[in-house]
């Protein structure tokens, strides 16, 4: 019933992935070189992280392509994993506060976002359960259970306090109910319970809503929160067509906070101009389609709402950090996947995409040939 | 029928996975327009206003917080001053500008290079101080050549300054520019280099909360760097200010009292184990220091022979002299060697192990009991509890009253002291224990090495009759500032297990020392019960000092030691001296202590005693 090809995976999902994480490097080091020499006496301080991470990353798919077994639909990995980001997330909050935010794990030298690994772990999870309980998934007992983890996975987050990506983890974890067949009215009931938790969270830090007064009406306060807005705008209006070429970006001069990690895209705009922006947009588009292709020919339902659910997380990422830099959503703070600066993120972005490739080498080809 | 459901299935996902396909369609056309317009339509816009952009960001420095007395004098503020920068972006031949500057400024082109070679990782655009306080014509003249020199810019930024120059220097410590060390170490994260940071006493210890946050403010500024107008505006934030225990007038009047000597006063209040006063002397007026450039001061202040910047009362390690005769007596007391009736006689030397040990009052004492033993400070008497104790327990009784560790008090480098043992002897001098060793070290003698806050922290415990404090000079963090700082914690008082009794007969003996014409007779006040014990303790070995004529043994000055409190019952201050070559403890200490007890009790304790 199911085909599996070594190392016949999706090469354009590959190609797509690597030359995405190429132009991150090149990046990185572009918007990170000034601050790294200010901050620790070496230019390369960033790049250098970030490359070994990408190739630990590419090994790791690597090691995930010829397996033959789908570890990754195993009970007991997924609920492994699962605990273990629980744990960590736990953990988070236990460790001394860094930039006074409770967000990463540290062992040793070594820090980790357990957030992102939340990420995977939710989809996988989520993937696993609604295989078990497809015929029950629009009873409201059987979506019981998946809720209570999300929202537990999501407090905790919240509590970091990290709004951006617990906002994003919700949007993924819709998106796949949405695959997973929930009928549209579960929709309306989770919508207005989120949103008024959501509310009550916004209200309770001051500068959440600043950034939410500050992306209606940057012109206001530009010296404040508004300030952010206006200058990611302004670096990538002043890109042009080609750009000012890489290097050259005067925003980065500080002007622009976080440039090598959540504000990354702007200085792709300011120094690749409208070519260097659309070039990651249609990567990212085609990172989509041939995720989707994946998904549809993929042999079981778990690999298909796996496959949808991974390549959405990182393509919706993606456009929320987009519609950021371009002054469309308020900003959050979430990092571009395999662009932006950031180990764990990187890192997990790999594992998923590795898991993603796996599932692209089986093929299910008594229905497809029908 | 299982092929259908499977077909169902497949057919779902793919059917919302065709709505989202959609979905995202449409948001990547919207995408793509608002690219389009940004980046092509309105290019030309945006190029324009980042191009006049042309940002300066300017640092302002946060004030550090405020240290003061516990009434509220200040003893560290700040004052605002100028300095003068180079940013060598702005140079246009970087070897004629600095040949130039160096002109201008006074400085030598070398010092000047060496200087900025230091910074050599900053980015370009960066200003690197190069003089600080500046006087007025100096900066009327860098502002006049300002066409000429583009490179220059004037800031200004608050300066340390303590009003009071050396008074309590140790305690407050000083600034200077952050190593690259410490920069490695990450012990001050949101440091760079060229930044002020606390080197040593409170400045160092508090600095997490004397600190702020800088501001910045960014300005648009012309081709020709004139300024059009702020852009961002982030205000600093100031540090915390620290109240410490330390009260200025008793602090003042120790560092007169030690004026001309080598020496530390420790004042501690008897309850609490707040400092009112901590002195050591030579001092230095810590207002020298605060610059970005090793001055010639500084290098005669490290390499004097007095060592100045040593704080004498933490780090300084003495014999104990006759002040270990407390411990011994305690301890021999709770082991029941003696009582307090128990006597000894003394007729000026004694024989133990078969070797001679002399008192110090060459025609002896007489028939002593403990309080008489306390109060001549009798070494015969002392000798023979010692022998009849044996130096484990004298080493267990001393590390029990507070010897031979740290106090735990709130300042950087408090030195350890060391209570020899045979355990010790073995591992550091590769010798066995001579049974001498353990008399010359029950007279506090020998390798026994304490530091003049234990001795105060070790006085304050027999005050309280064996409950201890943790002496500390923190005393409040103000409410101001956006920072959360919790307050140190010290540990609460602790109890040693000897019965109140046997502090009672000891307390006894120091009473009758001060008050009975004793060795410390010369800290009497009248009318205020004061209780004490001075000490003097050879400078030399006893070996040595055998080989030496009767003159040069005459010139040979003692370290000269008083450690007291008072009011006997409900005791409310400790004073501990120690003058480096006094003499004897009741000749030079002990008057100092005088004052000292004088003072407090005017300021402090009048009613109780008048």
């Amino acid at each position: 019933m199911e085909i599996f090809r070594s190392y016949g995976f999706d090469k354009t999902l590959f190609l797509a992935t690597l030359i995405l994480m190429v132009i991150g490097l090149i990046m990185v080091y572009s918007s990170s070189g000034i601050l790294a020499s200010e901050k620790y006496q070496d230019s390369f301080h960033f790049f250098v992280n970030q490359i070994v991470v990408a190739g630990i990353g590419l090994a790791l798919i690597f090691f995930m392509l010829p397996i033959r077994k789908q570890f990754y639909k195993n009970f007991y990995f997924i609920y492994g994993l699962l605990f273990l980001s629980f744990f960590l997330l736990v953990l988070c909050l236990l460790m001394p506060a860094l930039a006074k935010t409770n967000r990463w794990v540290q062992f040793f030298s070594l820090r980790f976002q357990p957030s992102e690994l939340a990420k995977i772990s939710l989809i996988l999870f989520f993937a696993h359960y609604f295989d078990r309980k497809k015929e029950k998934i629009n009873e409201f007992q059987a979506l019981l259970f998946p809720l209570t983890v999300l929202l537990i996975f999501i407090l905790l987050i919240i509590k970091e306090p990290d709004y951006g990506t617990a906002l994003l983890i919700f949007l993924i974890c819709s998106i796949m109910l949405f695959i997973g067949g929930v009928k549209f009215k579960y929709f309306i009931c989770l919508g207005i319970f989120s949103s008024a938790l959501f509310a009550f969270y916004l209200f309770q830090a001051s500068y959440r809503l600043d950034r939410i007064i500050a992306f209606l009406s940057p012109t206001k306060d530009p010296q404040g929160t508004g300030f952010q807005i206006i200058q990611s705008k302004l670096a990538v209006g002043s890109g042009g067509l080609l750009g000012v070429s890489i290097g050259e970006s005067t925003q980065k001069l500080f002007f622009l906070p976080c440039t090598h990690t959540d504000y990354i895209y702007a200085i792709v705009g300011e120094e690749l101009g409208l070519i260097g922006t659309l070039t990651v947009l249609f990567l990212f588009l085609i990172f989509l389609w041939r995720g989707l292709v994946i998904a549809r020919n993929a042999p079981n339902f778990f690999s298909q709402i796996a496959a949808a659910g991974i390549t959405l997380a990182i393509f919706s990422q993606a456009m929320l950090n987009i519609s950021i830099v371009l002054g469309l959503g308020p900003p959050t703070g979430i990092p571009l996947p395999l662009i932006s600066y950031g180990r764990s993120s990187l890192l997990c972005s790999l594992f998923g995409i590795g898991i993603l490739l796996n599932i692209s080498q089986r093929k299910k080809n008594i229905i497809r040939k029908k | 029928m299982k092929n259908d459901k499977i077909y169902e299935d497949l057919f779902l996902v793919q059917k919302r996975a065709k709505r989202i396909f959609i979905l995202v369609g449409l948001l990547f056309i919207f995408l793509i327009l608002n690219f389009w317009k940004i980046q092509i339509l309105d290019h030309e816009k945006y190029w324009e206003r980042s191009e006049a952009n042309r940002m300066r960001e300017i640092l302002l420095p946060f004030q550090r917080g405020l240290i003061t007395d516990r009434n509220g004098t200040i003893l560290a503020n700040n004052k605002s001053s100028f300095r003068v920068s180079l940013i060598r972006e702005n140079c246009e031949d970087y070897e004629k500008s600095c040949r130039k500057i160096a002109r201008l400024l006074g400085i030598e082109e070398e010092v000047l290079k060496e200087r900025i070679k230091k910074y050599e990782s900053l980015p370009l655009f960066k200003p690197i101080v190069v003089k600080e306080n500046l006087t007025n014509e100096e900066v009327a003249m860098i502002k006049a050549r300002k066409l000429e020199l583009p490179e220059l810019i004037i800031q200004t930024e608050p300066k340390r300054f303590y009003p009071f120059g050396s008074i309590a220097a140790h305690v407050i410590g000083y600034l200077q520019e952050i190593s690259p060390e410490e920069l490695e170490d990450g012990i001050h994260p949101e440091r760079r280099l060229g930044d002020l940071v606390g080197k040593t006493g409170i400045e160092k210890e508090y600095e997490a909360g004397l600190v702020g946050v800088d501001g910045q403010l960014v300005e648009v500024v012309d081709s020709l760097g004139r300024s059009k107008g702020e852009i961002a505006r982030l205000e600093s934030r100031r540090g915390r200010d620290l109240t410490l225990a330390l009260d200025f007038d008793l602090q003042k009047k120790a560092e007169e009292l030690l004026e001309g000597r080598e020496g530390a006063i420790v004042v501690l209040d008897a309850k609490t184990g707040e400092l009112l006063a901590l002195t050591s002397y030579p001092n230095f007026d810590p207002n020298s220091f605060i610059n970005r450039f090793t001055s010639e001061e500084w290098l005669d202040l490290v390499n004097s022979p007095e060592f100045p910047l040593e704080n004498r009362a933490i780090r300084g390690l003495y014999a104990p002299g006759s002040v270990f005769k407390l411990t011994m007596a305690l301890g021999a007391l709770d082991l029941g060697i003696v009582t307090d009736q128990t006597t000894y006689f003394c007729g000026g030397t004694i024989r133990i192990y078969g070797r001679p040990f002399s008192c110090w009052l060459e025609q002896g004492h007489g028939k002593v009991n403990l309080y008489d033993g306390i109060r001549h400070s009798c070494n015969i008497y002392i000798y023979q509890l010692g022998k009849e104790m044996g130096i484990e327990e004298i080493a267990r009784y001393a590390r029990m009253l507070g010897f031979g560790e740290k106090t735990g008090i709130d300042l950087p480098g408090e030195k350890d002291g060391l209570m020899p043992d045979p355990k010790w002897k073995r591992e550091f001098r590769n010798e066995p224990w001579h049974p001498g060793e353990t008399i010359l070290v029950s007279i506090g003698q020998g390798p026994i090495m304490v530091t003049p806050i234990q001795v105060a922290a070790h006085t304050a415990l027999i005050a309280n009759r064996g409950s201890g404090i943790s002496p500390h000079l923190y005393k409040s963090y103000s409410q101001a500032g956006n920072k959360k700082m919790s307050s140190p914690h010290f540990s609460k008082n602790y109890t040693v297990k000897i019965d109140q009794a046997n502090f009672e007969k000891v307390i006894q003996g120091m009473w009758e020392a001060v008050n009975k014409e004793g060795t410390g007779r010369a800290a009497k006040v009248s009318g205020y019960d004061i209780c004490g014990k001075t000490g003097s303790t050879q400078t030399i070995s006893t070996k040595k000092l055998e080989e030496m004529t009767e003159e040069e043994e005459e010139e040979v000055k003692t370290h000269s030691w008083f450690t007291g409190f008072a009011p006997r019952e409900d005791p409310k201050i400790i004073v501990t001296i120690l003058v480096e070559y006094g003499g004897m403890g009741g000749e030079t200490a002990a008057p100092l202590a005088r004052q000292i007890f004088d003072l407090y009790r005017k300021k402090y304790d009048r009613q109780k005693s008048s």
